[in-house]
């Protein structure tokens, strides 16, 4: 990551997460 | 845990520690780049301590599961590592071709390649003292080294990136000694050059994790980036990995909108999936991670993938 502006960076790693924990709630609620 | 996240390759240092317009402005640095950096010599070594603690920070406040020292050390992923070996020469450069097809000065093979001492066990001392969570290294892979460098010594490159393998394994050894809970080893140009990788290659990076029983992942990936515009949608050395000895395997599909079903031919492994495009400035919202990872499940034996960046 280290070409992208750190703000960007840090937003993105956010998104990251955020997504993840979207998926195992779905996941989880599909078990 | 379902989905661990963690940084694949480097978080972006801060602009009062390296000059980071030159660094943006050039090739990855495989030999020393020293001007990059703003901070004196003698002050260097604390200053990018205090950088990497920013950068520890700034992954645990987003909320990352595993934790890397962001590379804030580093002038490029390999050459901490790939300077610091007996055998080279890097006050006189050779030069090697870039993955984008260019020149680029690259360490000068003069002697037998051989790890003089540990390189960045005190890295992962610093990042293991300043987190809870579990922590990452990153080594720069033994075949891609031996493409990074000016072979004058061996009679093949092939004994070359054998050499490295047993500096790289050395190395392993000793960040899972000090406390690593995994070592990613870094090989993008398996990618970038497949028949030299399917020759020789692989030989190498299973010689790097012979008798390694830590959790290893290996990267491949296309190129940062910033540097390398041509995104194919396939890889052309991926499937060879179901033979190496990593547990994990980790690449790119945000940027490259990676067909996943290549994913099939990694039963067993792993997959690190990248879901962050590092070519688009815009912040992906959740909802598209999420249909990132989405994609791919279907061709991951289980669900215990992992959702995580592609980084360089």
């Amino acid at each position: 990551m280290k070409y992208l502006p750190r703000e960007v960076a840090f937003e993105k790693l956010k998104a990251m997460v955020e997504g993840a924990k979207l998926m195992r709630a779905e996941l989880g609620q599909t078990r | 845990m379902l989905f661990p996240t963690t940084l694949v390759g480097s978080y972006p240092q801060p602009e009062w520690l390296i000059d980071r317009k030159k660094l943006a402005g050039r090739f990855p640095p495989r030999v020393r780049a020293k001007e990059l950096w703003r901070i004196p010599d003698a002050l260097l070594a604390e200053a990018q301590e205090d950088a990497t603690l920013l950068a520890i920070r700034a992954q645990e406040e987003a909320g990352l599961d595993i934790i890397t020292d962001g590379e804030i050390r580093r002038e490029s992923y390999s050459n901490r590592f790939a300077t610091a070996l007996e055998g080279v020469d890097t006050d006189n450069p050779g030069t090697a071709l870039d993955r984008s097809g260019n020149p680029n000065p690259v360490p000068r093979i003069v002697g037998k390649i051989r790890r003089k001492h540990a390189v960045e066990i005190e890295d992962l001392k610093f990042l293991r003292a300043h987190t809870k969570k579990a922590v990452k290294m990153t080594v720069p892979g033994p075949f891609t080294m031996s493409q990074q460098a000016q072979n004058e010594y061996y009679r093949s490159e092939e004994e070359a990136a054998m050499d490295y393998a047993v500096a790289v394994n050395a190395e392993i050894r000793d960040l899972f000694a000090a406390g690593a809970d995994i070592v990613q080893v870094d090989e993008p140009y398996m990618q970038a050059r497949p028949e030299k990788a399917r020759r020789y290659g692989l030989a190498a990076l299973n010689r790097a994790l012979e008798g390694i029983t830590g959790t290893t992942a290996v990267h491949i990936c296309f190129g940062y980036a910033a540097v390398i515009h041509v995104r194919p949608s396939g890889y052309s050395f991926l499937g060879e990995l179901a033979g190496c000895n990593c547990r994990q395997v980790s690449i790119e599909t945000a940027q490259s909108n990676l067909d996943c079903s290549v994913l099939k031919t990694l039963p067993g492994k792993t997959i690190i999936l990248g879901v962050i495009d590092l070519n688009d400035m815009t912040v992906e919202t959740p909802e598209k991670v999420a249909a990132r990872i989405r994609r791919a499940l279907p061709f991951v034996a289980s669900k215990t993938s992992s959702s995580r960046p592609t980084a360089g």
